[in-house]
């Protein structure tokens, strides 16, 4: 019941431009999902991607925002047996452009946005093979685009968002929340 | 030694749609190494027989990811129609799967896996290629290494498209006659151990079982084989061949492997004691003889291991219940003395005589069985086994396989021997 009232207020402050947008600085930290086909082209590998990001939406026309933010995630990955094992550890750096709108009050916000950018990713992949080891370096980069929704609630953000796009030369899936603040 | 590898490694991302890359082509795949038995490490190999690495694509063999085989509609129809053998695997390849997708990174000379199914796949490459080789060494001229084959890379058995629940799909690789493939299945989550794909001892096991097959019953003792897989009732014949099978397939692999218990290092935590019962040098490989398994006469461990019989002095071959990789042991050994315990007497003579054997053994099953059925015993192989060694070998061999399989021997069922 208490949700219900809390969001029937937050609408209420939401009337299409009623205030119109500022410059939003939003630093947040977004767990993001990714799934891509598994090198056995069988399974479809899901990742955990936690990080930061960095952005900064400002108003164009009317509550037409535009902006772009930059993130930088990592991810772990192991797989095998005791014998033989290869463990990844990626760093990713995500360059995105949005375009949204902002609709509400002084205090509370959403923009639903569509996005479009670059990552790239490298690291190690520590090979374990009986009685030797490896390593090699992971070099990658792609391209994704999606759609989320911010939300804003004084200095609080909520971001979540769904995309796609290709990584590693496979076809992408991606999924993420992140909680930050908004200055 | 990882800085220096990271150092040495320039990665250029391979996925990227140029030519196909084509053998001989050098990559790392996980090896056995050959001065320390059981022990397996990271090594630089040359993949002979491939026409594009990236998709799974070779001159011998394509590896397929995800492909299915189906097993009950095709028994069915091997009953009631007169299905040639291509037909059979056409139908039973409910799924010949996709490309398989390889993260692989070039560092100037060789491929290198970024992942473990990667890791896998390179490896699988050169096992197969590798036990091909070895079996074509042997003298095989039989269309299992001169007709091209595929490989399920975490390939599923389903019983039926209607009912596609998988019955196996866990940590083995298994060679399937109706498919005429191979397929090889996920590793466990928490696995100990070499993963089977990755053991060469393994993939030259489930090779031989093409060899087996397309020598024994790519002839006239096809429709023998019809008779034997869709028959309702196990047979004592059946269940020796399959026994023999097995053995042969062992016996192939430790030619190939140099360790009589290959499959040690992939047969970790509560497969351990399988370990031992495989090993030629094992326990069982020690007590057991073909009147052993004839007469259920075997100590507890052996018993519980090989099929326990309701009654003493049963015959273990004709239950249901009996394991055929005991039989399987037992071949292994009793042809493993028979060399004299030497490798390279195991490689040189005693496995090309197996290989010449064969289509031998597929004649005169035929020739013994009625077409809608499978009349085997040992002596049908022995005998032209034993035929077909270099005469210098035929004595030791002939006194190894009569303390084995004594019965055949009173019986004068081994006239090669005489």
């Amino acid at each position: 019941m208490r949700l219900t009232l809390l969001a029937a207020l937050l609408l209420s402050s939401l009337p299409a431009a009623a205030t119109p947008p500022k410059t939003r600085v939003l630093l947040d930290a977004p767990l993001a999902l990714t799934a891509v086909p598994a090198s056995s082209g069988v399974e479809t590998e899901v990742a955990a991607w936690p990080g930061v990001r960095l952005g900064a939406l400002a108003p164009l026309v009317g509550p037409l925002v535009a902006g772009g933010d930059i993130g930088l995630l990592a991810t772990l990955a192991s797989s095998g047996t005791d014998v033989v094992a290869v463990t990844r550890v990626l760093g990713a750096v995500e360059a995105r452009g949005l375009l949204g709108l902002s609709f509400g009050g002084r205090f509370a916000r959403v923009v639903p946005y569509l996005s479009l950018g670059a990552v790239g990713m490298s690291g190690p992949a520590l090979v374990h093979g009986g009685a030797s080891d490896a390593a090699r370096l992971v070099v990658a980069g792609g391209a994704r685009g999606g759609g989320g929704l911010l939300f804003t609630l004084g200095f609080v953000a909520l971001r979540a968002e769904l995309g796609g796009g290709v990584l590693m030369g496979r076809p992408e899936a991606t999924t993420s929340l992140a909680l930050g603040v908004a200055l | 030694m990882v800085t220096r590898a990271l150092a040495a490694v320039l990665v250029v991302a391979a996925s990227c749609g140029c030519a196909p890359i084509v053998s001989p082509v050098d990559v790392e795949a996980l090896v056995r190494d050959p001065r320390e038995t059981g022990e397996f490490h990271l090594d630089t190999v040359t993949l002979e027989s491939v026409t594009d690495l990236m998709r799974g694509a070779g001159e011998r063999f394509d590896v397929r990811a995800g492909m299915t085989v189906g097993v009950l509609e095709v028994l069915e129809r091997l009953g009631d129609e007169e299905l040639s053998f291509d037909e059979v695997v056409a139908a039973s390849r409910t799924d010949v799967g996709d490309d398989v997708q390889p993260r692989l990174a070039f560092d100037g000379a060789r491929y290198l896996a970024e992942d473990f199914d990667s890791l896998l796949y390179l490896t699988l490459l050169y096992n197969f290629e590798r036990a091909w080789s070895f079996a074509e060494q042997l003298g095989d001229e039989s269309s299992a290494t001169t007709s091209k084959s595929l490989v399920g890379f975490y390939g599923t058995i389903a019983l039926a498209e209607a009912l596609p629940v998988p019955v196996q799909t866990a940590d083995n690789a298994a060679y399937v006659s109706f498919a005429d493939a191979w397929l090889t299945f996920r590793i466990f989550l928490a696995g100990e151990g070499v993963p089977f794909a990755m053991n060469d001892g393994v993939i030259a096991h489930e090779l031989h079982h093409r060899v087996f097959f397309r020598n024994v019953f790519d002839g006239d003792a096809y429709d023998n084989w019809r008779a034997f897989v869709t028959g309702d009732e196990v047979s004592r014949g059946g269940q020796l061949m399959r026994a023999l099978d097995e053995g042969l397939a062992d016996l192939f692999a430790v030619g190939h492997t140099r360790d009589t218990a290959f499959m040690a290092p992939s047969l970790k935590g509560v497969f351990a004691d399988e370990a031992g019962f495989r090993d030629l040098e094992g326990g069982l490989a020690d007590a057991v003889t073909y009147d052993d398994l004839s007469q259920s006469y075997l100590p507890d461990v052996e018993q519980r291991h090989c099929g326990f019989a309701r009654e003493a002095g049963e015959d273990l071959y004709a239950l249901p219940q009996f394991n055929i990789y005991c039989g399987g042991t037992l071949a292994a050994r009793a042809l493993w003395e028979g060399a004299g315990r030497d490798f390279d007497v195991l490689r040189n003579d005693v496995l090309p005589a197996v290989n010449r054997a064969l289509p031998e053994v597929g004649r005169r099953i035929a020739a013994a069985s009625g077409s809608r059925e499978l009349v085997f015993d040992l002596d049908m192989f022995l005998d032209a086994f034993v035929a077909e060694l270099p005469v210098e070998r035929a004595g030791e061999m002939c006194a190894a396989l009569a303390v084995r399989y004594e019965s055949l021997f009173s019986e004068g069922r081994v006239p090669a021997c005489d």
